[in-house]
């Protein structure tokens, strides 16, 4: 019997260029990327270096099916997810029934529910309630200071406190473990759509939506599962921009905030570190692809190959040499059974960093040479943590599917002599690599090839 | 039953059925005032802790959780949230 196959047969996107996969795509396309200044109130709390981030732009939660229940016992990351896998699920061709309206549980027809399983991946899913949670906390006693006016002597700091409470919920909230808890995000979906197999959730921080990716195709290729929802989600928006400071006093963040627009520039010498992305999720429906054959589904493109290796290094910074990033996409290559030669995309993981991007080019130069093209959707979107690798397997599917790339962002002098995209270009395009790299050392790449049937 | 121009407790009522719908997910034609919140409607200890949530959210103010574990039937939901608009700041 031949090897099980795996296809992507659906997609759904949330970041920061779009709330869909086709208003993400076409902004990809058109070379629209998002940048604003951060809220000025962050300020309050501390001096950043960093002064820009890339917001998402208003969600409407409800009509992709949140109530506004739902939204007091679901942290915003497993609220992204959700509306990335409804939009996958739809894409793939099911409308699911609700079974139980008060659980908020649906079906989807024709699915073995116990060979259904979910693979999520993470960076610090809850962390916006967590901090919400604990500074409710730790203010209580405070309380009974609200609003009171004692003198210019202390105006500053009633207005630091009425500021704290105005961004505070007033409630303790009751679920806030169940939305803390990395695995809520997998849960989450799980419930929602009735899937009783393997629900797994993948704290690989930036590598977490690739690492996902490839556990789900290893899950249906051996046989385990028929269908999977993967992915990854993540919410850093906080009111007070205490991620954001946690980002910036390790240095890691731009510091182009003069100039918003051309802060983000992945491979270029000229970059200073990463955008931050206020959040993001994709969500890709993959299946066996008998299964995805027989029920009609339209297959976006097939998963190949996936591969991962650790640093064992350093927690925040890349090994110099990249030897292990290397190792991961050569076993991601070898898991597919082609060659560096056969690669005709990369989609790097391009944050922008110094050493990340130093690194990270002079290893795609000594593996693939200046062949293949290559882009960074983190030029476009911002760098969306635990959701990034998953945004951008769902932009290189959508590559192999219409054919097209899109360009760097800002890449006015790139790092190193590689077949960067400047801009959006029809290409003939049979396989491509998707890669990721992260914080605690973790490398992963996925290999996808164009659909080709038999 | 006299109108009063803020919120008549015909009103209270109907809005307390609707939260309670919303959060046990009932669809029955009517929730008569003597349901219990736990046998008859089916609310478990996470409906429960919902439903002050979903309550407080409604009548935009705080409910303590000691006063609403002693509510144990519809009617005592709206007797309870009738006398706390006005005095105590629900609206």
């Amino acid at each position: 019997m031949s090897r099980r196959r795996v296809a992507v047969t659906g997609i759904g996107i949330v970041s920061p260029v779009g709330t869909s996969t086709a208003e993400c795509w076409e902004a990809c396309l058109a070379g629209r990327a998002a940048v604003a200044r951060i809220p000025e109130a962050w300020l309050r709390w501390s001096g950043l270096t960093s002064t820009v981030w890339a917001p998402l732009p208003p969600i409407d939660f409800e009509a992709a099916g949140i109530s506004p229940l739902d939204a007091m016992r679901l942290d915003r990351s497993a609220m992204l997810a959700i509306v990335a896998a409804g939009e996958a699920l739809a894409d793939a061709g099911w409308q699911p029934e609700v079974t139980d309206a008060k659980r908020g549980i649906h079906r989807l027809s024709g699915v073995d529910e116990s060979r259904g399983g979910v693979f999520l991946g993470t960076g610090v899913g809850g962390i916006t309630t967590l901090i919400a949670s604990q500074n409710t906390h730790l203010i209580s006693p405070l309380q009974p200071l609200a609003g009171l006016s004692v003198g210019p002597e202390t105006a500053a700091a009633t207005e630091a406190l009425d500021a704290l409470l105005e961004c505070l919920p007033k409630r303790f909230n009751p679920f806030s473990v169940s939305m803390i808890m990395p695995n809520a995000i997998s849960a989450a979906l799980g419930i929602r759509f009735s899937l009783h197999g393997p629900n797994a959730t993948c704290a690989l921080a930036c590598a977490a939506g690739t690492a996902a990716i490839g556990q789900a195709f290893r899950s249906i290729r051996s046989g385990e599962t028929d269908i999977a929802l993967c992915g990854g989600a993540e919410f850093v928006g906080d009111p007070f921009g205490g991620v954001f400071r946690a980002f910036d006093t390790a240095r890691t963040l731009t510091a182009g905030g003069d100039a918003p627009a051309t802060a983000n520039r992945p491979f270029d010498t000229a970059r200073t570190g990463f955008l931050l992305a206020e959040g993001g999720a994709a969500v890709l429906v993959c299946e066996e692809w008998e299964h995805a054959r027989r029920r009609g589904g339209r297959i976006h493109a097939e998963i190949v190959g996936y591969g991962e290796s650790f640093d064992a290094y350093s927690m925040m910074i890349v090994e110099p040499s990249g030897e292990q990033l290397e190792r991961a996409l050569a076993s991601a290559l070898a898991d597919a059974g082609i060659a560096a030669g056969d690669v005709d995309y990369v989609n790097a993981h391009g944050t922008g960093t110094l050493v990340n991007d130093d690194v990270e080019s002079a290893v795609l130069e000594r593996m693939f040479g200046p062949r293949p093209l290559v882009s960074a959707t983190k030029s476009l979107t911002g760098h969306c943590i635990g959701a990034s690798g998953a945004i951008e397997a769902a932009v290189t599917t959508l590559s192999l599917r219409d054919q097209k790339v899109h360009g760097c962002v800002n890449l006015d002098d790139p790092v190193r002599p590689l077949n960067f995209a400047r801009r959006t270009a029809d290409a003939r395009l049979a396989w491509a690599v998707s890669q990721s790299s992260a914080f605690g050392g973790h490398n992963a790449a996925l290999v996808l090839r164009r659909s080709v049937g038999e | 039953m006299s109108e009063s121009i803020a919120t008549p407790a015909a009103s209270v009522a109907a809005r307390v059925e609707n939260v309670l719908r919303d959060v046990l997910g009932l669809e029955t034609e009517s929730v008569p005032g003597t349901s219990r919140l736990r046998e008859d409607l089916g609310a478990d200890s996470v409906d429960a802790v919902m439903l002050v949530m979903a309550l407080e959210r409604e009548f935009k103010g705080k409910i303590s959780d000691d006063e609403a574990a002693k509510l144990t039937t519809v009617d005592e939901v709206v007797d309870y949230i009738s006398q706390r608009i006005g005095e105590q700041g629900l609206s």
